[in-house]
């Protein structure tokens, strides 16, 4: 298992997705996960797309949920651990911010970039607003959130966005505000209200 | 506690009613184009007056996305079952090519679903591998010399030519680029649509052994939602007379041995097991002759040949590829069956399609003729697409039972019993009762031995499917809606 994988597996808690309480499957269900296309197509969207998760685009199509040419059904059914591998070295995170809103401060955008500010330099009520941000860029306004039926409210899923990332910083002994928010980022990816609709 | 009591709340009154408004317009959204919705698009959600305007002028829109035309070609390419690989060299055979063409273009420009199969205009690419395995090749014997790209020494006739040449009359670079469309005569009989392209003959590959039946099971369980087994042993020894007739050892064989296995063949073809499927694809299969990798100068005749689901016998004798298509697509198989695809791909496969409610999508498919924007269009607005119901542990266990016994109709199908998939089987709880009764027993449940399937057969039902069904006849053989069908 990579260290990445390990990583957010540390805190399945957070991600339905390759668990027990996936609520969808990449079968035409009426809750599905988003096909080949909406993932790879994403990836280039938000111009995180890596050349090296394109090279490897056959392997992807298969863990992405594309049919088998021979049973004419996905070959796994569930996001599995393959998934999350080829996802998460496609989900290039390093320059999230370039995903933020685009009148967002010029100085605070120059520390959510730089590799030296911690997180702790920025105020709370301002990562607030980021991953409110985050959330509904990702997921959608609240009512759509908490229509998924795994989590209450948007303030239950943004305490655990950030009780989550500070593990995962203070674990990785790197607290800085680009590393706090990309693992914000690379979280809400991982949820089944982000990965299926 | 009181957290997760507050989640299935919230889940629950989500469960068997409508969505948000919020959710739905995600939902189309991601339905049509494959993204989330904008800022924008949600607040002209709030500020809509009439929601289901507002919705059908949202749905309009994605229609007319790009996006929408890459998510129906996606869709089409694994109802065709194109493969993974996707590259042949640097030249992506899932793009340039006349069918992928084809899938974009009918969503692209609202065409008919029936121009898949009664489709005469081609977009034709050619490829860096030369004529062999791509549009120009395989229209070869059928285009007029004009349409062919011309260079320096005249037609392009090897890759090496068409590496380094651009074409004489527009300069454009040939090498995976260039490309022509061609529109067929209306009349002419060689040429169907999806079915007479480099990329579907390519995918279902023709052999002196199965003589183009592969080609018509494809056209089977794409267009008629026929998905047919081989009916060829699984006996280990490899001894067994069918196998020998379909896979004969032709090492060091003399005329009189390339005679048995001809006559093994015919044998092949009339065996009881066999016959179940090849007194459909025979027929259907002669209307691709003289196709090897390439299309045939002339039209050759065949039939349409299937019991219908009605069960009616079908027995059309066709002149070539564009009457077969016509004939296909006026079957009300071929509706029942594309209309399917369509419940399936929007609303969902766990979301059971009552008859009327079939009916009722039958008409208004036809009602749109058949355009495929407009009949999205009446699908995502349609209530199930914005509603979540989910399905009781009965409905569950129906849904997988039908789904083995299905397995069952592709021999008994041919043996006039009634279709086991069919429920109420023979439309009445009483002689519901009797089947399920000899279904079991046949396949051993409550007695020492299990008779059904043939131990020769290629499909045999797992454990779980066996428990599965002994559990769906203890609990009165429920129907995909929970409900009960024998006392």
């Amino acid at each position: 298992m990579s260290k990445e994988i390990a990583r957010y597996l540390s805190i399945l808690l957070m991600v339905f997705t390759a668990s027990n309480y996936a609520i969808a499957d990449f079968s035409e269900k009426q809750t599905r996960y988003l096909s080949y296309y909406d993932i790879t197509s994403y990836f280039k969207s938000i111009e995180v797309y890596e050349n090296d998760c394109y090279q490897n685009k056959e392997g992807n199509m298969v863990v992405f949920g594309y049919s088998s040419p021979v049973t004419g059904k996905p070959i796994s059914a569930n996001p599995n651990f393959d998934f999350l591998n080829s996802y998460l070295s496609c989900l290039k995170t390093d320059n999230f911010e370039n995903y933020l809103n685009k009148n967002i401060d010029s100085e605070l955008l120059k520390k959510l970039g730089s590799t030296y500010h911690s997180v702790d330099s920025i105020e709370e009520k301002v990562l607030d607003q980021i991953i409110d941000e985050l959330i509904f860029k990702l997921i959608g306004p609240e009512v759509v959130l908490v229509s998924y039926g795994l989590i209450a409210s948007q303030e239950e899923l943004k305490n655990l966005l950030k009780s989550s990332a500070q593990e995962i910083v203070t674990n990785e002994n790197n607290k800085t505000a680009k590393n706090y928010l990309k693992s914000v980022f690379t979280l809400i990816h991982l949820r089944d209200e982000f990965l299926s609709y | 506690m009181i957290k997760y009591l507050l989640i299935l709340t919230f889940f629950s009154s989500y469960c068997f009613g409508e969505m948000p408004k919020e959710r739905r317009l995600k939902k189309l959204s991601m339905h049509l184009n494959g993204q989330n919705p904008s800022a924008t698009d949600y607040k002209e959600l709030e500020k809509a007056q009439d929601t289901q305007a507002f919705f059908e002028a949202k749905t309009d829109e994605y229609l007319s996305n790009p996006r929408h035309f890459e998510k129906m070609n996606l869709r089409l390419s694994q109802l065709f079952r194109l493969g993974l690989a996707e590259y042949i060299g640097s030249f992506n055979r899932n793009e340039k090519n006349s069918l992928n063409s084809m899938f974009k273009d009918i969503s692209k420009n609202n065409l008919s679903w029936n121009s898949l199969l009664t489709g005469k205009k081609y977009k034709l690419y050619m490829s860096s591998m030369g004529f062999s395995g791509n549009d120009f090749g395989y229209f070869g014997a059928v285009l007029p010399f004009k349409d062919y790209p011309r260079v320096e020494r005249g037609v392009l006739n090897n890759s090496d030519t068409i590496l380094q040449t651009k074409t004489l009359e527009t300069n454009e670079e040939v090498y995976g680029e260039f490309s022509r469309v061609h529109q067929f005569e209306s009349s002419d009989m060689r040429v169907a649509g999806a079915l007479t392209t480099d990329r579907f003959f390519q995918r279902n590959v023709n052999t002196g052994v199965n003589k183009n039946r592969k080609r018509a099971a494809s056209v089977f369980r794409i267009f008629l939602c026929d998905d047919m087994e081989a009916a060829i042993t699984s006996s280990e020894d490899r001894s067994d007379y069918i196998l020998d007739f379909v896979f004969p050892d032709t090492a060091g064989m003399s005329s009189t041995d390339t005679t048995s296995i001809s006559l093994a063949e015919s044998a092949h073809g009339q065996s009881a097991d066999c016959m179940a499927c090849h007194y459909k694809l025979d027929p259907l299969g002669k209307t691709f002759g003289g196709s090897g990798n390439s299309l045939a100068p002339t039209a050759f005749s065949g039939a349409l040949t299937y019991r219908a689901s009605n069960g009616e016998s079908v027995n059309l004798p066709v002149s070539g590829l564009g009457e077969l298509a016509a004939n296909i697509v006026e079957q009300k198989d071929y509706k029942l069956c594309q209309t399917k695809q369509f419940w399936k791909w929007f609303i969902g496969e766990d979301k059971y399609l009552e008859e009327d409610v079939h009916e009722e999508l039958v008409e208004n498919f036809d009602k749109v003729d058949g355009r495929v924007n407009d009949f999205i269009s009446y699908m995502v607005n349609r209530k199930e697409f914005y509603s979540i119901t989910t399905l009781s542990s009965e409905a569950k266990l129906a849904f997988k039972v039908k789904g083995t016994l299905k397995n069952c109709n592709q021999c008994h199908d041919n043996e006039g019993l009634p279709s086991f998939t069919k429920w109420p089987i023979q439309d009445s709880k009483g002689d519901m009762s009797h089947w399920v009764g000899k279904i079991g027993k046949s396949l051993g449940i409550g007695t020492s031995e299990r008779t059904m399937p043939p131990k020769e057969h290629i499909w045999q039902p797992s454990k779980q499917d066996i428990d599965d069904i002994n559990e769906w006849i203890r609990i009165g053989a429920p129907n995909e809606q929970g409900n009960r069908q024998i006392p």
